[in-house]
């Protein structure tokens, strides 16, 4: 059960520690009252800022995945985000698959792909 | 006689430790660096012929110094003391020398893919209830045991003892002469509690690639780390636990009892902490074959490091990092948690003076 930040990616670091552990819920590998590591400790072992993981660990409360409690820590509180309409979520699959067809794959490709991650994502739920 | 074959005895594993403390990391490192293959031979050999070349100068110096004046017949315990000194003092300068111009050549390959286990690490995890319950015992007995004690001891007690055992120096008896050493105990086991929290806390993570094998591998040696300064706990305890009932020995037949076991104790201390070190290497030769790095820095991390000693990087939130062999942690000289480290040291030196002031004004 490890996260991979990558330094060079594009998207700001608090954006894929949110993403991993996001990722690491929908597989199940982090179970429902499971405790996450402190802001302090993730922080020092990723070598960023303490505001970039309390950032991260912020974002996943707004979705409803974790509770934060002073002094405990951040623990998952659901499997499943809250408050977010169909819309919302729609938006980020279309803007995904869109940079998919632009980088010129073909319809069977995307398709092979979002596949692909589907089964990375639910391997152990099939 | 003895205390002459006992101090030619320390040189000598003392000469013997340096000589080959830059290769015990195995191939390709020196002073626990890791160089590129082909550095290693053209530029890495030299620096390590001449630092052993330099090593055995200082070492003919001192002994033959020795020698000289024994054959005078004015060898004295303080020439003694001076010239191990001074020796010690020669091997780090060429240790520092030597390892300054081996950190240029590192290898500087850094990592940018980071991966690191999403799993909470607290002391009390790392902790055996029965293990701190003799810690807290070793800690707390010799305060008890002299407390009974103290109204039979003499005016004067001895405070200081030669390596056969035998009282040396004398001070007034006084709470401070007698409890001195329990409290400087105390002390130094919160002084390691720290430590042990702050190794647990230390930078924990490994690049991207062979993530899960390499973690595996660098809990082992986090372990090693934890059990070493466990081992340290429990034998420090142990043997100031023994010197501190020392001062006893005018009123009770401990001392030769007492003297015998505090260097077996002494022996088994240095011995733990050998097997410790030689799990991490084992753990660092395997990382080191798998990935050709021991320790992976960022390249801002990289930017800290001060010739592979010291590390100040105001930017990491880490306070604990491994070292660059991979054989233990050294601290953020930058990170505000050393203030905390840097009282602790002062403050038993602190006592020390108030308690030389006392005495001089009684």
């Amino acid at each position: 059960m490890l996260i991979i930040i990558d330094q060079n990616d594009s998207r700001p670091i608090y954006q894929q520690i949110a993403d991993e552990i996001r990722f690491l819920i929908a597989r199940g590998e982090l179970a429902e009252d499971a405790p996450l590591p402190s802001v302090r400790q993730l922080a020092g072992d990723l070598g960023v800022n303490l505001n970039t993981v309390a950032t991260a660990y912020r974002e996943l409360q707004n979705d409803g995945l974790l509770t934060i409690k002073h002094g405990a820590g951040a623990v998952v509180s659901s499997r499943t985000s809250s408050g977010k309409s169909e819309d919302n979520l729609r938006k980020p699959l279309r803007s995904a698959l869109a940079q998919l067809f632009l980088a010129g794959l073909s319809w069977a490709e995307v398709m092979n792909l979002v596949v692909d991650e589907m089964r990375e994502i639910l391997r152990d739920e099939r | 006689m003895a205390d002459i074959i006992f101090l030619v005895i320390i040189f000598l594993l003392e000469f013997l430790l340096f000589y080959f403390l830059p290769t015990l990391n195995g191939q390709q490192m020196l002073f626990g660096i890791v160089l590129k293959n082909d550095d290693f031979q053209t530029y890495g050999f030299p620096i390590l012929q001449k630092y052993r070349r330099d090593l055995i100068f200082v070492a003919i110096g001192c002994v033959g110094g020795l020698a000289l004046l024994y054959f005078a017949d004015s060898l004295s315990p303080y020439s003694l003391a001076t010239a191990y000194i001074l020796e010690t003092a020669l091997i780090i300068f060429l240790l520092f020398k030597s390892l300054r111009q081996t950190w240029q050549l590192r290898d500087k390959r850094t990592v940018s893919r980071l991966a690191t286990p999403l799993k909470p690490r607290h002391l009390l995890d790392f902790t055996n209830l029965w293990w701190e319950l003799t810690i807290i015992l070793l800690m707390i007995a010799p305060f008890a045991v002299l407390a009974f004690y103290y109204p039979q001891l003499p005016e004067i007690v001895p405070i200081h003892w030669n390596a056969a055992g035998t009282a040396d120096g004398f001070a007034k008896k006084s709470f401070s002469s007698v409890f001195f050493l329990p409290i400087l105990t105390t002390i130094l086991q919160i002084f390691l509690i720290i430590i042990k929290q702050d190794i647990i806390q230390a930078r924990f993570r490994v690049p991207a690639e062979k993530a899960e094998k390499v973690l595996s591998l660098k809990e082992i040696s986090l372990l090693a780390n934890i059990g070493m300064i466990d081992w340290c706990r429990l034998s420090c305890g142990v043997l100031l636990g023994i010197v501190a009932l020392l001062v006893l020995s005018p009123i009770l037949p401990v001392a030769a009892a007492l003297n015998s076991f505090l260097w077996l104790s002494l022996i088994i201390m240095l011995l733990g902490m050998a097997f410790y070190l030689y799990q991490m290497n084992l753990v660092n030769r395997e990382i080191k074959s798998l990935t050709g790095q021991i320790t992976f820095q960022t390249a801002d991390e990289m930017e800290g490091w001060k010739d592979g000693l010291f590390y100040y990087n105001p930017n990491d939130t880490a306070f604990m990092v491994e070292k660059p062999g991979g054989m233990g942690y050294t601290m953020n000289f930058a990170h505000k948690r050393i203030l905390i480290y840097l009282a602790l040291f002062v403050l038993p030196m602190f006592l020390t003076v108030l308690d030389f002031v006392l005495m001089k004004s009684r």
